[in-house]
């Protein structure tokens, strides 16, 4: 094929890609899920309570040493559920860019769903699908949860897989120091 | 701005408290009094809210209900920044300070390489080498537009007569489409195989990258274009990209050789369009299936007479399994056509066509008795077609038959760092070259 057909070729395919509605939505960021959309995903129909915990210098260390993650945060974005259960807003880092989760603990502690609501990282959008966020279902933090052991990272996203982990165990401990009485 | 305005209204306050008492002592009238008692009890409220104001930008804010997030409006496209964080209370849509959209990262890896070459007719290889530290800087510009760069140091040290090379590895904007879909324009390293994509020392097993990948593909393989990414369904993602092609010489000591047509984006010239089409499937976690096709319009540039196409097909399997066994498999092949008209036939060089495979499974596991980390062993078998024909002046290097046998051991004592142990073993029957049989230590880091 001669030089001009190709180019021709490859470019009125790119004008095909844009004239089949890929630039009919606006530019929007990476965010696949509102709060109150992972609420009821989560929650159904419960009554989520925003309750305001703020952890002090003694259960942030507590939380450290029991996760081996530091907590960098002293406000949990926390609700509590009607049935028992917390609903919690956290972020961890992927690679090189934030990954905003939500997760929802049953009222023993367990992990009853994660969800993703924002991932801003090229590759390893694949968190965000039920058959990988499922591999967390059930978890407590009586069980440290590893990855490539309990959960299996993604090919090109091990730091994000590895932080989302990361980030569930230290909330799992959290609940068990700061929220389970509450 | 906040303290400063609170600095002033605390001195206002004080300075109107002090001058209440001393009228006070000075016996001023009721009115008076009254008249101060307001001024106090003003400056006390602008207090109170710029507290409120203070507390809300760092955080601490008592007892403020957290806003949800809402559906983007059209009114939201370019505003920076992300619309929701649980790092505060109550924050609305402004955009992230500068060094909060920013982000650095890189990796790095020192070699020691221990070979000798086989029946003498090759040189023994004895060398340390500070391979590669690659500096990555990303920014986001909003909420949907980014960008992300990676600077190659090669050898340790540039400059003439030295061995270092400093690179450009990518460097592309990227605008996000919709949540699944995005396009990206710039010099990128093409979605083809494993390595070419992740490469960090701590992500693959052998000190040096294996030769199919690192000939055959030729990875990092770097171009400039523009494309599509994204996703087709839950686990099934493509890549869709028209970039800049391969030079590959058709004369001289590198004739042929498919490593020695990228350009790096470095004032390339001369080089033809290719496109690149690929699929992932990633549904099963720890399970990547990929399928890759190159086509390239002119693989020797624009600028001889000779005009013939090639493709490269690639396919691979990367697979991570609970209990610590993994498994990778990848077949490259390049198809390279000729031109009659120009009297040019790549089969000249036995590169009509041009393939590799290898198979590598490992078993990782944790490492007890208080040793800290993981430890991972590994055996990789390779295939590859190499360039052969001795040194001498004008000698045609044909492609034949290579085969390596590695066997190693990777130690993480934290996940972003690793030492290297590796045998390789390289036989290639009808070589003139020979092949190279030793050691090779390595380390590495990410971060």
């Amino acid at each position: 094929m001669d030089r001009r057909t190709f180019t021709r070729s490859i470019a009125s395919f790119f004008a095909s890609a844009g004239g089949m509605g890929f630039f009919s939505s606006q530019l929007s960021a990476r965010e696949y899920l509102t709060v109150d959309q992972a609420q009821k995903i989560l929650f159904g129909g419960e009554v989520l309570t925003q309750t305001r915990v703020k952890l002090t210098a003694l259960q942030k260390k507590a939380i450290r040493e029991a996760s081996g993650i530091r907590v960098r945060r002293s406000y949990l974005a926390a609700w509590k559920a009607s049935g028992g259960g917390w609903f919690l807003l956290d972020q961890v880092i992927g690679k090189h860019e934030y990954i905003d989760l939500a997760i929802a603990l049953s009222s023993t502690g367990s992990i009853k769903g994660i969800e993703i609501l924002n991932y801003r990282e090229s590759y390893g959008g694949d968190v965000r699908h039920k058959r990988w966020r499922a591999q967390f279902t059930g978890f407590t933090h009586n069980k440290k949860i590893r990855i490539d052991r309990e959960v299996m990272s993604i090919t090109g996203a091990t730091l994000s897989c590895r932080h989302i982990v990361e980030g569930m165990n230290r909330i799992l401990h959290t609940w068990d120091i700061a929220l389970r009485h509450v | 701005m906040i303290l400063n305005r609170l600095m002033k209204s605390l001195t206002a306050l004080f300075l109107v408290a002090g001058f209440g008492i001393t009228a006070s002592a000075e016996g001023e009238s009721g009115d008076q009094m009254a008249k101060i008692m307001a001024m106090l009890e003003a400056q006390q409220a602008e207090i109170a809210e710029l507290k409120a104001q203070l507390d809300e930008a760092t955080g601490e804010d008592e007892g403020v209900t957290m806003t949800t997030n809402t559906p983007q409006g059209a009114d939201a496209v370019g505003a920076g920044g992300s619309r929701w964080s649980p790092m505060s209370n109550k924050r609305k849509a402004r955009a992230a300070s500068w060094a909060e959209r920013t982000s650095i990262g890189g990796y790095g890896e020192l070699h020691s390489n221990h070979t000798n070459g086989k029946d003498g007719s090759t040189s023994d290889t004895d060398k340390t080498d500070f391979h590669r530290l690659v500096l990555f800087v990303g920014h986001e510009f909003n909420s949907w537009s980014r960008f992300a760069s990676e600077i190659e140091f090669e050898h340790s040290w540039a400059g003439d007569g030295r061995e270092g090379d400093v690179v450009v590895e990518l460097a592309w904007l990227e605008l996000d489409i919709n949540a699944n879909h995005h396009f990206r324009a710039g010099a990128d390293i093409l979605p083809v195989g494993i390595m070419n994509l992740t490469h960090e020392p701590t992500t693959f097993y052998g000190v040096e990258r294996n030769m199919v990948e690192a000939e055959i593909i030729p990875s990092t393989w770097t171009e400039a274009g523009a494309g599509f990414w994204g996703q087709v369904a839950p686990g099934l993602n493509y890549n869709l990209f028209a970039h800049t092609g391969l030079k590959v010489p058709t004369s001289g000591s590198s004739a042929m050789r498919v490593r020695s047509g990228r350009q790096k984006v470095a004032n390339g010239k001369n080089q033809d369009i290719a496109i690149l089409g690929r699929l992932t499937y990633t549904a099963v976690p720890g399970l990547e299936l990929a399928f890759t096709v190159d086509y390239q319009n002119d693989y020797t540039g624009t600028s001889d007479a000779i005009e013939a196409s090639a493709y490269l097909i690639e396919t691979h399997i990367d697979y991570k399994h609970s209990s610590g066994l993994g498994l990778r498999a990848l077949y490259a092949r390049w198809d390279f056509g000729k031109d009659s008209s120009q009297s040019f036939d790549p089969g000249l060089w036995g590169a009509s066509e041009v393939e590799g495979w290898y198979v590598e499974p490992a078993y990782r596991f944790d490492l007890g008795g208080g040793i800290p980390g993981e430890l991972g062993l590994f055996v990789r078998y390779e295939e590859f077609d190499e360039r052969d024909g001795g040194s001498a002046t004008g000698a045609i290097k044909k492609y034949v038959k290579h085969e390596m046998f590695s066997v190693g051991a990777n130690w993480w004592p934290t996940p972003n760092i690793v030492f290297k142990i590796d045998g390789q073993f390289e036989d290639a029957p009808t070589s003139k070259n020979g092949t190279q049989t030793g050691v090779n230590l390595g380390l590495g880091f990410q971060f």
